[in-house]
C-alpha cells in the first residue's frame, strides 16, 4: 500500500511537469529542453528557504515560483532570437548553465553534494509527514493546476498560442506580437514546474544538482510527447504511463544478472514501438 | 492510327485524405500524346498523377507503364523514365537554382550529357540563366515554379506528369511553357500528362483530354471534340 | 476610408533590388489590379505593407495622415490593413472556426487571457464562414480542407479582420469557376463598401473583369499604370508580361 502511495506521489509530481511543458511545447510549438531547470530552481528555492531560512513551505513555493518565473522571462527573452532548432539547443544550454550554477555555487547550493533534511510541508500546527497526507496535498495542487492549463488552453490567449506553432509569421501579420505571448507560456510553464520541484524536494527530504540536469529535461518531454502533445489529459497518463513501466518491469522475472539491462531495453523497445505505431501519443492532438 | 500505349491505369480505387478519391478509374495513355485532366476542385485529376509515380497507395487496380504493371516507389518510378512536377512550386529553397535542376537530373549518368539537357532546359526558362547560384528560396513565386519545371524536364523523360504547371506564372510565361511542352512533345517524342484550369492554353496543345469528377471519368474526348461540343463551356460555368 | 501611399520605398535582398524607389498609391473604393512579370516584386511589395518584411528606406503614407518610416510585423494590422497570401498560411492543425476566431479574439494577453465577447465573436465568425460557405465545415481541421475550400478559408480570415485595405495575393489561383464567382463577388463587395482592394493575378480575364485601375511593376519599378484596357494594351506591357 505505501509503495502504491509512492508512486502516487510520484505520478502526480511528474503530471504537473508534465502539464506545464506540455503548454510551451504541446500548444506553443516550442521545443524546450529546459524545463528540469525550473523544476529545479523550485526544489532549490524551496529547499534552501527551508533549511537555512527556517521559512514555512507554502511560503516557499511563493518564492520559488517568483524566482523561476524571473528566469524564465531572462531565459525566455535570450531564446527569442532564436528560431526552431536554435531555440531547442539555446534551452538546452541554459540546462547546462542551470546545473552548473547549482553545482558550483557552494556556499549557496550545497554544491554537487546537494541539500539535505529537507522538511515535510506544515500549516497551523499539521504536518504532511506521512505520506497519504503528502499525497492528498500533492494531488490537491497537480488537479489545481490541471485546471488552470485547462482555462488557459480554452481561452482566445491558448488559441493564440496554437496559431503561434502552426504559423508564427501568419499570426503576427494579424496583429498579434508573439514574442510576448511566448515569454508568457513559457514562464507560466516555469512556474509550474517549481511547484513539482517543491514537492520533490520535500517528498525526497534531500535533493542534489544531477537531478535536475538535462536527462531530466529529456524524461519531461518524453513525457509529453508520449502522452501526448497538446493534450492536458495526455500529459497526465504520459507521466503515469513512463513512470509505471519501468516499476511494472521490476515484476517481469529477468535473471538477475541482467535485470536493470533488459529493463532499460524493454523500456526504450516500448518507446520506439510507440513512436512508430502511435506518433501523436497515447492521446496527442499534435504530430511532431 | 496504330499507337502503342504507354501507361493504363485499370479500375483504380484510391482512397485519400479521408475520401474515395479514385473510384474504378481507367485511363489509357498512348505514346507521344499530351493528354489533359481537368474537372472541378477535388476531382481527383492530382491524384491521378500521384498514383502514377507511387506517392498514394493502390486499394485496387493496376497501373501498368510499358506493358509491365508497376508498383513502386516514387524513386524507382523515376528510373522508369517517369518525371513528376507536383503542384505548388515545390523546389528545395536552400539549394540554388542550379543545384535543383541538376537534382532533377540525378540519373543521367554522362555529365556532358547532363550540361547539355541542363542547357536545353535553361533556353526554355531563359530568366533563370542568370539566378543560377541564387537559393531557390529568394526567387518569387512563380520564378520557383519555372525552377520545379525546369528540373522535371531536365531528365529528358519518357513520360511527364505535369500538375497545375501554370499556376503563379504570368500570362507571357504561361504561353511560352505551353508553347514549350508541346516542342519537347514533338522533339524528344515525350508523353505528356497535363493536370491544369486553364484549359484555354491547355487545349490549344493537347490531343486528347478526360474530364473527371468525383473521382470518375466524366467525359473523354480528342480536342476537336471539346471544342465543338458543348462540354468546354459546361466545364466553364462549372455544371460538370 | 483609408488609402494607402507609398514614397520611394527601397528594400533589396542580397544585392538585388525587390522594390525600388517606388511611388504609387492605392485608392478607396477601387480595386487595383497589381500585375507584372514573375519576380517583379508584387509579393514583396504586399510584404512590405502588411509588415511581412521590413523595407530599408522610404515612406508609407495612411489615409494622407499616418506617416510610417519602419514598421513591426503586428502594427500593420492595427493601421487596419489585412491580406491573403499566395501559399495560402492557415493554421492547419486548428479548426476551421479558429481560424477565423483567432483574428477576432482580443489582442492583449490579459485580455485574451479573460476574453469577454465570445458570442460576440462567433456570431461574426459565422458571418464570414458563411459568406464563403464553408460554416457546415466549421469544426474540420484546416489541413483537411480541399484546394478550393482552403483559399476560400484564407479570405475568410482576411474578411473577419473587418480592415479597411484589402491585399489578396492570387486569390484565384488553381480554382474552378463556381470558387472563382464566389470570390469575385467578395471583391465586388468590399469595393462597393469603399474598402481599399489590391489584387495581384495572372488571370487577365479576371483583371479585366474586376480591376478599376491596374499597375504594372517591372523588376521593382512602375512599368506602367491606368485603366485596365489601356494599360494591357501598351507595348512595354505586352513584351514584359503577356507576350503575343
Amino acid at each position: 500500500m505505501e509503495y502504491l502511495i509512492h508512486l502516487a506521489i510520484v505520478i502526480s509530481i511528474y503530471s504537473i511537469l508534465g502539464l506545464s511543458l506540455n503548454l510551451i511545447v504541446g500548444y506553443t510549438g516550442l521545443l524546450s529542453m529546459t524545463q528540469a531547470a525550473f523544476y529545479g530552481i523550485g526544489a532549490y528555492a524551496t529547499a534552501i528557504a527551508m533549511t537555512s531560512y527556517g521559512m514555512n513551505f507554502f511560503l516557499a513555493v511563493v518564492i520559488g515560483i517568483l524566482l523561476s518565473a524571473l528566469s524564465a522571462l531572462a531565459i525566455g527573452y535570450v531564446l527569442s532570437r532564436f528560431d526552431g532548432d536554435y531555440f531547442t539547443l539555446g534551452s538546452f544550454g541554459f540546462n547546462v548553465i542551470i546545473t552548473a550554477i547549482l553545482v558550483n555555487w557552494r556556499g549557496f547550493t550545497g554544491g554537487a553534494t546537494g541539500i539535505p533534511a529537507i522538511a515535510r510541508p506544515s500549516l497551523f500546527g499539521f504536518t504532511f509527514s506521512g505520506n497519504l497526507s503528502f499525497l492528498v496535498l500533492v494531488l490537491v495542487s497537480a488537479v489545481i493546476i490541471y485546471f488552470i492549463c485547462q482555462f488557459i488552453v480554452r481561452s482566445s490567449f491558448g488559441r493564440v498560442l496554437k496559431a503561434i506553432r502552426e504559423d508564427e509569421k501568419a499570426i503576427q501579420v494579424f496583429g498579434y506580437n508573439t514574442k510576448y505571448y511566448k515569454l508568457a507560456i513559457f514562464a507560466i510553464g516555469a512556474m509550474m514546474a517549481s511547484v513539482a520541484g517543491a514537492f520533490y524536494a520535500s517528498y525526497l527530504s534531500y535533493i542534489s544538482p544531477a537531478q535536475f540536469d538535462i536527462n531530466e529535461s529529456a524524461f519531461i518531454l518524453s513525457i509529453v510527447v508520449f502522452g501526448g502533445l497538446a493534450n492536458n489529459k495526455g500529459a497526465i497518463w504520459g507521466a503515469a504511463f513512463l513512470i509505471l513501466l519501468p516499476e511494472a518491469l521490476q515484476f517481469v522475472g529477468f535473471p538477475s544478472g541482467i535485470a536493470e539491462q533488459l529493463r532499460q531495453v524493454v523500456y526504450g523497445l516500448a518507446l520506439v514501438f510507440l513512436m512508430l505505431y502511435r506518433p501523436q501519443g497515447l492521446v496527442g492532438e499534435y504530430k511532431i | 492510327m496504330n499507337k502503342n500505349i504507354l501507361l493504363q491505369l485499370n479500375n483504380i480505387h484510391v482512397h485519400y485524405g479521408g475520401v474515395k478519391a479514385l473510384d474504378n478509374l481507367s485511363i489509357k495513355i498512348n505514346e507521344g500524346e499530351i493528354v489533359a485532366l481537368m474537372g472541378p476542385n477535388g476531382a481527383g485529376k492530382s491524384t491521378i498523377l500521384k498514383t502514377i509515380f507511387g506517392l498514394v497507395p493502390i486499394e485496387s487496380g493496376e497501373v501498368v507503364f510499358l506493358g509491365n504493371q508497376i508498383k513502386l516507389e516514387p524513386y524507382e518510378v523515376v528510373e522508369l523514365g517517369i518525371s513528376f512536377v507536383p503542384q505548388g512550386r515545390r523546389v528545395f529553397k536552400h539549394l540554388t537554382v542550379l543545384e535543383n535542376i541538376e537534382i532533377g537530373g540525378h540519373a543521367i549518368k554522362s555529365r556532358a550529357v547532363l550540361k547539355e539537357r541542363i542547357k536545353e532546359v535553361l533556353d526554355i526558362f531563359p530568366m533563370l540563366k542568370e539566378k543560377l547560384s541564387q537559393k531557390s528560396g529568394q526567387l518569387s513565386g512563380g520564378q520557383q515554379q519555372m525552377v520545379a519545371l525546369a528540373r522535371g524536364l531536365v531528365a529528358d523523360p519518357k513520360l511527364l506528369l505535369l500538375d497545375e504547371p501554370s499556376l503563379g506564372l504570368a500570362p507571357k510565361v504561361v504561353k511560352e511553357v505551353f508553347q514549350k511542352i508541346k516542342e519537347i512533345n514533338e522533339k524528344r517524342k515525350t508523353t505528356i500528362v497535363v493536370v491544369e484550369h486553364n484549359i484555354k492554353s491547355l487545349l490549344e496543345i493537347t490531343d486528347r483530354a478526360y474530364v473527371l469528377d468525383k473521382g470518375k471519368i466524366a467525359a473523354e474526348g480528342e480536342r476537336k471534340e471539346f471544342f465543338d461540343s458543348g462540354i468546354l463551356k459546361n466545364i466553364f460555368v462549372g455544371k460538370i | 476610408m483609408s488609402t494607402i501611399k507609398i514614397k520611394n520605398l527601397y528594400k533589396h535582398f542580397d544585392g538585388i533590388k525587390a522594390v525600388d524607389h517606388l511611388n504609387l498609391s492605392f485608392e478607396s473604393g477601387k480595386i487595383t489590379g497589381l500585375i507584372g512579370p514573375n519576380g517583379s516584386g508584387k509579393s514583396t511589395l504586399i510584404n512590405l505593407l502588411t509588415g511581412v518584411v521590413p523595407f530599408d528606406s522610404g515612406v508609407v503614407i495612411i489615409s494622407e495622415t499616418t506617416k510610417l518610416l519602419r514598421v513591426k510585423p503586428y502594427d500593420m494590422a492595427s493601421f487596419d490593413i489585412t491580406r491573403t497570401f499566395q501559399d495560402v498560411r492557415l493554421f492547419e492543425q486548428m479548426p476551421v472556426i479558429d481560424n477565423i476566431l483567432v483574428v477576432l479574439t482580443k489582442r492583449g494577453i490579459v485580455g485574451s487571457l479573460f476574453e469577454q465577447h465570445k458570442k460576440y465573436h462567433l456570431e461574426k465568425a459565422k458571418e464570414v464562414l458563411e459568406r464563403v460557405g464553408l460554416w457546415e465545415k466549421r469544426n474540420e481541421l484546416a489541413a483537411d480542407l480541399s484546394y478550393g475550400q482552403r483559399k476560400l478559408l484564407e479570405i475568410a480570415r482576411a474578411l473577419a479582420m473587418n480592415a479597411d485595405i484589402y491585399f489578396f495575393d492570387e486569390p484565384f489561383a488553381g480554382l474552378f469557376p463556381e470558387i472563382i464567382k464566389v470570390v469575385s463577388s467578395i471583391l465586388k463587395e468590399l469595393r462597393d463598401k469603399g474598402k481599399t482592394v489590391v489584387l495581384v493575378e495572372h488571370n487577365m480575364e479576371l483583371i479585366r473583369e474586376l480591376s478599376d485601375y491596374c499597375i504594372v511593376m517591372d523588376s521593382g519599378e512602375l512599368l506602367a499604370e491606368g485603366k485596365p484596357n489601356d494599360v494591357l494594351s501598351q507595348k512595354a506591357v505586352i513584351e514584359a508580361y503577356l507576350g503575343e
